[in-house]
Formats: structure tokens, C-alpha cells, sequence
């Protein structure tokens, strides 16, 4: 019998997957008119821009660290209520790198982009009305293209990273319930209800794999006079390590469009017995978060 | 309160890749650098057992000499002394106040001077085509074909133009004297216009760990047949010690095909392809981490010889003749070939 989990369970998993992916599609659930129902909460397409600070070594080739600064472009489509969050991320940097040690200063240059679906569910137990916890799974795909002429005939590499992890994440609610108002030196100051919160999520890489150079580093394809990047790299299942965490404020307009301020923190590396490869990226990041349905 | 506390997750977690990560491996050390040097050659230098080389030897030599007080160019010095043991043109060590190379052309002697061909062999209207300069030479009997660089931009206008232009002749010159290769890609866009079928040229194979004996098993490379215009004559290839890189790899694939002829000196070798990386001080290197191999398994990588060797003298220089031109010249006319 391969049919071991029930369809209607699929269903439980698939149907909001779908829901974010045709924001257009709304099935009917059953709920209690208390609880905010999935299928009515909103969907918001994310665009915004960040800083990615990130650093990162591949000691294939070099024992030292390079350092730069990425322009960090982020969409996303985001779902969630206070039972589920859902989002699905494509986010791409590209930027300089430089590696200074004593005399020597080498550029870099390099390509990161990344796709991301996280879905995490609520955990009854611990939330209440303010505090809100989470948990669920988070999948990453990541490709990172680096260019780096003083290597000569290693100038170019290449990394892709899979990585499905855990997750746990925690949100305050922290809205503006009533209006205030205050002096700020002699202004008078009104501030609206506003609906705002905080996040932070967690995500620890549970099953890691990568595509990675070999043990030469470089292929043979150009001297076989064959065409190809990847040449002699080597796909590295349950390899390696991911961990990543992001907190995010969110501050909502009265039309439900909203803001958000993140800042994101990404690190992995490679795994096995060849040189490993290893980055980590500190992303400052604002977003417009338009609602969609 | 519970804001406090999230910014201090924060903290922690951005201090969290310092616990992923190793520590940093950067070092000004002499012997530091020596050693991580010396290993990653050891490890991954493809070329020692065809060059019969005793790497644990030049270790021995070579740490004598490495002690804390060496400033930076006194380490460059004995680091590119000790990688010019390997005798490899592909071999290199650039800091920011110099770059060490091992001169492959002068373990020969200069075998080719551009001005005698121009002022004795070519019109004063030679063309141009692409990377190529080429005339018809000895009454317009042969075509002579200039090659200096393989510069990646051979293209196939560039090469429709020249086979057709010379299509009528009885022979062609192909001279790669000189020319220290570049983008091997060049190789398989000429030599694709000379065969009528697939052809099995050379093999080659990569360090795959880190003993002096692991390698990949060999990989064919093929030459592939244009379907653009031909040359059918017998060509002529001009080498000499200064025949480096993809030149090399040039000859040894031309050793497969039965209508080129070499013709001149050995050529400098450089059958390896090389690699690149950083010492722990930020200086770069690189070295070979391939074996091409001939269809009969013969390594080349000293140079591959010529069919026909022809050195060109003082005398030959100082009456302006080129005796690798003419014995090309003479094999073509009176169909030695």
C-alpha cells in the first residue's frame, strides 16, 4: 500500500499552497465565525529593496575572507493570519566583494539569488491574544555565481545549496489600539490605530545538500573543447549546514496595504571532505506590501 | 522588556556564523605561506611523475631557507624559486610588487622573427582577417597563415574568407611560432575545417585526490567536421620552444591528423591545464592540474616534437631567410607530403 496518508490529509497542505500561489481561487472552509478563516486572510505581493552585507570564503582556493556589500531585491507573496503563515520569496543581490589582507587587496564580484517557501502553523499551547508561536518548515534554493579575475584560471565559481529546514517563529502583536496623542516639543502629535507587529523566525537546516566544485576545482570541458560550467562538480546530498533567522516589523496602512522592515541573517556552508565553501549574509530590508485580494 | 530580549536573540544570532565558521586562516607567517603552498601543489600539481620530480625533496631544500624574519620579497624570492623546480610555464606567483614566471622559450633557441617573413615572404598588403594575417607565398602557390595569439575570437567568417581565398592553393602554411596560447575552444574551431569525420585527436585527465598518481580515467576529445567551407591541401604547422598552452595542445591534436605536418622545433609544452588560488598572506598561484595525453598515451608536456626539425642560424637570420618557411615551402611543392 503506497497510499499511506490519507488524501483529505494532502488536501490540508496543498489547498492553502495553492490559495497563495492563484490568489484569485478561494475555496470554501469550515470555521467558526471567532476564528479568522485562512482563505479570507489576505494575500500581499512584496517588492522592496535591502543591504546585504555578506562575507564569504572558499577555501578551495583561498584561506581568506572576502567581505561586500549587495543591492538585495525582494518579491514575495505572503499569506498569514494568526493559525498559518505562508510565504514564498524570490529574492536576488548582486554586489561587490573585496578581500584586503597586509598589501593586498583582491576584488570580487558576485550573483546570489535565492527562492524561498516557508508555511508554519500555529502552536495552540503556547499562543495567546499578543504573543503568537509558530512552527512549520522552511525550503531554500540557493545559486551563488562569484567572479574573481586575480584567481586566473579559477576566476569563476559556482555554488548551489538546497536546504529544507525547521522553523520556529514568534509575533508580538504590538498594534496601536487606540489614538494618541502627544507634545513633541511644542508640536501636537495624533497618532492613529495602527496595526503592527513583530516577527522573528528561526530556520535550521535539517536536510542540506549542495552542487559543489570537485576535487580539482575546475573542469576539463574547455580543454576537451567542450562547452559547460559544470564540469567535474559533484552533487553533495545531506551535506553541509544552513541556519537563518529574520525579524521583521510590520506596520499596516488603514487600506491593509503595509510596511515592513526587516532585517535577515543567512548563513551555510559546505559539508564532506573537500574544502568547504562558506557565506553568510546580514540583509537590512524595506518592503511595500500590497494587498491583493 | 520583550523587546530587550529579541534584540539580544538578535545579537546572538548574529554572532552565530563565527560558530559555523572556522576561524580566519589569513597569515603573514613565512612559513605559514611556504607550507600551504608547498601541500596544495603537492596535492593537486599534476606533473610530477612525468617530469620526475621529488617534491618531499624540494621541501627539504627549500624549508631550510624559511624563517620568521624574511621580509616579503625575500619570501617571493625563494617561493618562486621553488616553484620554477617544476619547470612550468603554467606555473605562477603574483603579489602586489611582482609576478614570477618560468620562460619556457629559453630552453630553445629563438627560432622565429616576424620582420624576415614580412620583408622576404609577404606583400606590403597582407591581410588581416580576424586574429590571422596571411598572403599567398612562393608565386602564389601556398598560402601562409599567421596565428600569434589563440585570443578566443576565431570566428567562422574569419575562417570562410581565408579557406576560400587559399582554396586553389597547393598548400598551406599554418605558423604558430610564438604564440603562447590562450582560449584551447580556437583549436577545435580550425581543426574542424580540415577533417571529414568525427576524430578522436587526444585525451586528457584531472587530479581527482591528493596522491601524485590519482587522476580521473582519460576523456576523449574530438574534433567534429565543419559543414562550412573546407581545406582539403596539406597544411604545414610552423612550431617552436615559444609554442606554448593551447599552441601544444594544437600540435598534439594536429599528431592525429594525417594531412598536417610539424615542422620546426619542439614545442614549449604547457599541456596542463592550470588552476588559480590564495596563500594566506593574499598573494595568488596557480599551477597545472591535467594530463593531455597522445592516442598511443604518450605525455607531451616537455613539448611536442616536430615531424621535421628545422633550426633557424645566425646566418639564416642575417640573410634574411627563414628555414622553417622554405623547408614547409619544399615539402608542399615538390609533394612530399
Amino acid at each position: 500500500m503506497l497510499n499511506l496518508i490519507p488524501v483529505r490529509s494532502w488536501g490540508k497542505f496543498l489547498l492553502p499552497v495553492l490559495s497563495l500561489l492563484l490568489p484569485g481561487i478561494h475555496v470554501g472552509a469550515q470555521s467558526d465565525s471567532t476564528r479568522p478563516r485562512f482563505f479570507d486572510t489576505p494575500i500581499h505581493f512584496e517588492s522592496g529593496l535591502g543591504v546585504d552585507i555578506a562575507h564569504y570564503r572558499d577555501f578551495a582556493t583561498s584561506p581568506l575572507n572576502y567581505w561586500g556589500a549587495m543591492a538585495a531585491v525582494p518579491l514575495s507573496l505572503i499569506r498569514m493570519n494568526d493559525r498559518t503563515d505562508i510565504e514564498l520569496t524570490i529574492r536576488n543581490s548582486y554586489g561587490a566583494f573585496v578581500m584586503f589582507y597586509g598589501d593586498e587587496i583582491t576584488p570580487s564580484s558576485a550573483y546570489v539569488n535565492n527562492f524561498q517557501y516557508s508555511h508554519l502553523f500555529r502552536i495552540k499551547n503556547w499562543s495567546g491574544e499578543r504573543w503568537n508561536f509558530k512552527a512549520g518548515a522552511t525550503y531554500d534554493f540557493t545559486t551563488i555565481i562569484r567572479v574573481n579575475p586575480s584567481l586566473l584560471n579559477n576566476a569563476s565559481g559556482y555554488e548551489m545549496f538546497s536546504t529544507l529546514s525547521g522553523s520556529f517563529s514568534v509575533r508580538l502583536e504590538a498594534s496601536r489600539k487606540q489614538m494618541k496623542e502627544f507634545k513633541l516639543i511644542f508640536l501636537p502629535v495624533k497618532l492613529k490605530p495602527r496595526k503592527r507587529l513583530l516577527t522573528f523566525r528561526l530556520d535550521v537546516g535539517a536536510l542540506n545538500a549542495n552542487v559543489r566544485n570537485g576535487y580539482a576545482y575546475i573542469g576539463q570541458d574547455a580543454v576537451l573543447g567542450r562547452l559547460g560550467i559544470f564540469d567535474g562538480y559533484e552533487i553533495n546530498l545531506l551535506s553541509g549546514f544552513r541556519m537563518g533567522s529574520r525579524l521583521d516589523y510590520f506596520y499596516y496602512l488603514k487600506n491593509q496595504n503595509a510596511f515592513r522592515f526587516s532585517y535577515l541573517w543567512d548563513a551555510y556552508m559546505t559539508g564532506g571532505d573537500l574544502p568547504a565553501f562558506e557565506m553568510a549574509h546580514h540583509i537590512l530590508q524595506f518592503s511595500l506590501l500590497f494587498k491583493l485580494n | 522588556m520583550k523587546y530587550y530580549s529579541l534584540l539580544l536573540i538578535l545579537i546572538f544570532l548574529v554572532s552565530c556564523e563565527g560558530l559555523m565558521f572556522e576561524d580566519s586562516k589569513g597569515s603573514k607567517d613565512p612559513e605559514d605561506n611556504f607550507e600551504y603552498l608547498w601541500r596544495e601543489c603537492d596535492e593537486k600539481y599534476s606533473l610530477f611523475e612525468v617530469k620526475n620530480i621529488n617534491w618531499d625533496s624540494i621541501h627539504d631544500i627549500y624549508s631550510e631557507r624559511i624563517h620568521p624574519g624574511l621580509n616579503d620579497d625575500q619570501l617571493f624570492s625563494i617561493l618562486a624559486e621553488m616553484l620554477n623546480e617544476l619547470k612550468d610555464g603554467h606555473v605562477n606567483l603574483v603579489s602586489y610588487f611582482n609576478v614570477s614566471y618560468f620562460n619556457i622559450e629559453r630552453l630553445g633557441s629563438d627560432n622565429f622573427d616576424f620582420r624576415i617573413i614580412e620583408d622576404n615572404y609577404l606583400s606590403d598588403n597582407y591581410y588581416t582577417t580576424g586574429p590571422f594575417k596571411h598572403d599567398f607565398i612562393a608565386s602564389g602557390q601556398v598560402a601562409y597563415v599567421r596565428f600569434s595569439e589563440f585570443s578566443g575570437i576565431v570566428g567562422d567568417d574569419n575562417l570562410d574568407f581565408i579557406l576560400k581565398r587559399y582554396q586553389d592553393t597547393r598548400g598551406m602554411i599554418f605558423d604558430i611560432r610564438e604564440n603562447g596560447g590562450g582560449s584551447p575552444y580556437d583549436i577545435y574551431s580550425f581543426l574542424a575545417r580540415f577533417v571529414e569525420e568525427q576524430t578522436h585527436v587526444f585525451n586528457s585527465r584531472i587530479k581527482s585526490g591528493p596522491g601524485h598518481r590519482e587522476f580521473s580515467d582519460p576523456e576523449p576529445a574530438y574534433v567534429y567536421p565543419s559543414d562550412s567551407q573546407k581545406y582539403t591541401h596539406p597544411v604545414i604547422l610552423l612550431t617552436d620552444r615559444g609554442s606554448y598552452s593551447a599552441s601544444s595542445f594544437f600540435a598534439l591534436a594536429c599528431k592525429a591528423l594525417p594531412n598536417i605536418v610539424q615542422v620546426g622545433d619542439t614545442t614549449g609544452g604547457g599541456l596542463g591545464l592550470p588552476n588559480g588560488g590564495q596563500l594566506p598572506n593574499g598573494w595568488q598561484y596557480r599551477f597545472s592540474i591535467t594530463q593531455a595525453l597522445d592516442l598511443a598515451g604518450n605525455n607531451w608536456e616537455t613539448g611536442v616534437p616536430p615531424d621535421i626539425t628545422v633550426i633557424m642560424s645566425e646566418q639564416d637570420r642575417m640573410r634574411g631567410i627563414d628555414p622553417v618557411i622554405e623547408t614547409a615551402i619544399s615539402l608542399i611543392l615538390l609533394n612530399e607530403l
